[in-house]
């Protein structure tokens, strides 16, 4: 249930607000949402906040549960919940802090073409897109693994794609965590979800997945955009996807352990959909283990798409995909848990850090930034909705010292989807945003309907309330021209 | 009584001469991000039943009953609990439209219930899921399937069923009543 929260919070500064302890006796240590005044009535809205302070009762956790600007309501961490825990302190690892669709996240690629140059093929490209790249749910992909192909995709993930040809060397150098996480061991993931891994690589998903071609229309930060390779009038390509059927059966295998595990080890907890164990536990080290393969199946799908993109745009323009300069600007996780150094009271900790839609914001100089950007800071995609825009900003020291190097993912829900529906005919949208130069490709109008601009939060306001909270700093401003969904 | 909203009879009526087993009604919810379920039935199977036609009203946007749905099979779980119970039913349901491509839901089913806890599922290779549990909650169900490939299609991706605001429970006039989030 809802709950009047407006006297709950206490204004930290201009973009945090902090839920005390004492709202629950649960609460380990405080929350902290990181909003305007202007977003904070869509936050206090639905249960968000609630979450926020139940994500507060995990064992282990350091300083705060933290939500950023786009926080919207979600199942045990709100959507935009950031949660960083100490192994020294029993700190856990919940699989309701990643969610199902493990590692969904997004990436982009640059081209060295410009508007007017892709006006006129831009419905053929939309097209191609939309029919040669598989979306929608079960939706088999153009590779079909076995057994050992399939374990080396999850151990080694982006560097497996690229070893088979689904893509370039130097788009792992351009990947968070260079496309794979450590500690993966596919044996610890179950039949089931491999069954449902054999033929999804090279597969965008449903709902708010989606290719995007857009433009880059202001830059607002020279010197970042000339190391990202960004340039005012440059034609980009986004792309958002995830672990597909294989991590959403990952995670559901592990909430059945954990929740076992919680009777196991005595820990309460106000959701059960935080169902949790201790990171150095038997059951922490299989989910972490797990959930690595999960991540690193939906980098190396990434990297397939990455691949069909980077074909497909080829064939259209009759030139190379080198030769377009489709080189990868960066890819971000969403979901994820990572063991990350973080300086917690003077002192440096390894922590275990859980972004349930919440992108890293790694600072210039830090050393997981790749080189060619590190003066810059590592590139957040902030992805907004189909009518507007999304934005390219730079991670800022800020990050560190507030959300564990953090900030937002994307715009964040403002409508549930059935309402949306509801309101707004897909069939008019899609007219409406052609009528604005956007092309929409997509399985249905009800689709277009549930992803609708108005569904979501002004992705503006969530980027001007990242960037008040010194969490990360615009680079460049994109705009649509047209949008391949699921 | 159940008392029905005016979607919850429209659903009812499809599941008309279902027999006591099967009798409930369903009513969508909504989520910010995702979306859920109300079911309320006068028996637990009932509960399960109605969650397998809400999960197909979810799932094609369209409201059928079980004369819908022709192929036969068998689903068997076990967890260490009703919640638990439950929601591996919805995403066995969700597993089974993605391996085989097909929409499931129970023609019949029984829930035994024990009072101890302790669960464990495994899966044999013969096409079917099966599940033991020494102790615990175990569901058998004999299932109807309809093809994707024979339409309704999918218009709405569902990734799992949740744990978050699940509640599973008996009412003081012998009305099981669940709610369930799910996944988008």
């Amino acid at each position: 249930m809802t709950q009047n929260w407006k006297g709950s919070l206490k204004r930290v500064d201009g973009n945090c607000w902090e839920i005390s302890e004492s709202h629950g006796d649960y609460m380990r240590v405080p929350g902290r949402i990181f909003a305007s005044e202007e977003l904070l009535d869509d936050i206090l809205s639905d249960n968000a906040p609630q979450q926020v302070a139940n994500v507060a009762s995990l064992p282990g956790i350091v300083k705060y549960s933290l939500a950023m600007p786009d926080i919207h309501w979600g199942y045990g961490f709100p959507i935009g919940g950031v949660a960083a825990t100490d192994p020294d302190r029993g700190g856990v690892i919940s699989p309701g802090g990643v969610g199902y669709d493990i590692n969904c996240g997004v990436r982009i690629l640059r081209t060295n073409l410009t508007l007017p140059e892709v006006k006129t093929k831009l419905p053929e490209l939309a097209d191609s897109l939309h029919k040669r790249v598989p979306s929608g749910v079960g939706s088999k992909g153009p590779i079909t693994l076995d057994s050992d192909a399939l374990n080396q995709a999850l151990n080694h993930g982006s560097a497996w794609a690229v070893k088979e040809g689904y893509g370039w060397d130097e788009d792992l150098e351009y990947t968070e965590a260079g496309g794979a996480l450590p500690g993966a061991d596919a044996r610890k993931v179950s039949a089931k979800a491999q069954k449902r891994g054999f033929n999804q690589l090279g597969t965008l998903g449903s709902g708010n997945h989606f290719l995007e071609i857009q433009v880059v229309d202001a830059i607002y930060d020279e010197k970042a955009a000339e190391a990202y390779g960004l340039e005012e009038g440059m034609v980009c390509v986004a792309i958002h996807s995830g672990s597909r059927g294989l991590g959403h059966q990952v995670c559901s295998d592990y909430l059945s352990v954990m929740n076992r595990a919680i009777r196991d080890y005595e820990i309460d907890l106000p959701d059960r959909q935080l169902a949790c164990a201790p990171l150095n536990s038997r059951e922490g080290r299989d989910y972490s283990a797990a959930m690595a393969c999960a991540a690193n199946y939906a980098w190396a799908n990434r990297q397939c798409l990455t691949h069909y993109v980077r074909k497909i745009t080829s064939e259209v323009f009759g030139a190379s995909p080198e030769d377009l300069g489709l080189g990868l600007v960066y890819d971000v996780a969403h979901n994820i848990a990572k063991w990350e150094k973080h300086e917690v009271d003077g002192e440096e900790k390894t922590l275990c850090v859980h972004r349930k839609g919440a992108t890293r914001s790694f600072p210039p100089g830090h050393p997981d930034v790749p080189e060619r950007y590190r003066e810059a800071g590592q590139p957040l995609l902030v992805p907004g909705d189909m009518g507007t825009f999304s934005y390219v900003l730079a991670g800022l020291e800020g990050a560190m010292l507030k959300t564990f190097g953090s900030a937002c993912h994307g715009a964040g829900r403002r409508m549930s989807r059935s309402a949306a529906k509801k309101s707004i005919s897909g069939k008019e949208l899609k007219q409406r945003l052609h009528s604005q130069g956007i092309i929409v490709r997509a399985a249905s109008n009800v689709t277009i309907a549930e992803e609708a601009p108005e569904a979501y939060k002004d992705v503006n306001l969530v980027v001007d309330a990242t960037e008040g909270a010194g969490l990360a700093a615009r680079v460049a401003r994109m705009r649509p021209l047209a949008v391949v969904k699921g | 009584m159940v008392n029905k909203t005016a979607d919850q009879k429209k659903i009812c009526k499809n599941s008309k001469g279902a027999g006591e087993g099967t009798a409930g009604a369903y009513r969508i919810i909504p989520h910010t991000a995702d979306t859920g379920l109300s079911i309320e039935a006068p028996s637990l199977e009932g509960l399960f039943f109605q969650a397998a036609l809400g999960l197909f009203e979810l799932l094609t946007g369209v409201s059928c009953g079980r004369s819908c749905f022709a192929g036969s099979g068998v689903v068997t779980l076990a967890a260490a609990d009703l919640e638990g119970l439950f929601v591996d039913w919805l995403n066995e349901l969700i597993y089974l439209l993605e391996t085989e491509h097909q929409y499931t839901i129970a023609s019949s089913l029984s829930v035994e219930t024990a009072a101890s806890y302790r669960g464990q599922t495994e899966e044999k290779t013969n096409g079917k899921t099966e599940a033991r549990a020494d102790r615990g909650v175990r569901l058998r169900a004999e299932t109807r399937s309809r093809p994707v490939s024979g339409g309704p299609s999918v218009t709405s991706e569902i990734k799992a069923a949740t744990y978050h605001d699940l509640r599973i429970e008996k009412d003081t006039d012998d009305v099981w009543r669940a709610t369930v989030i799910l996944d988008l």
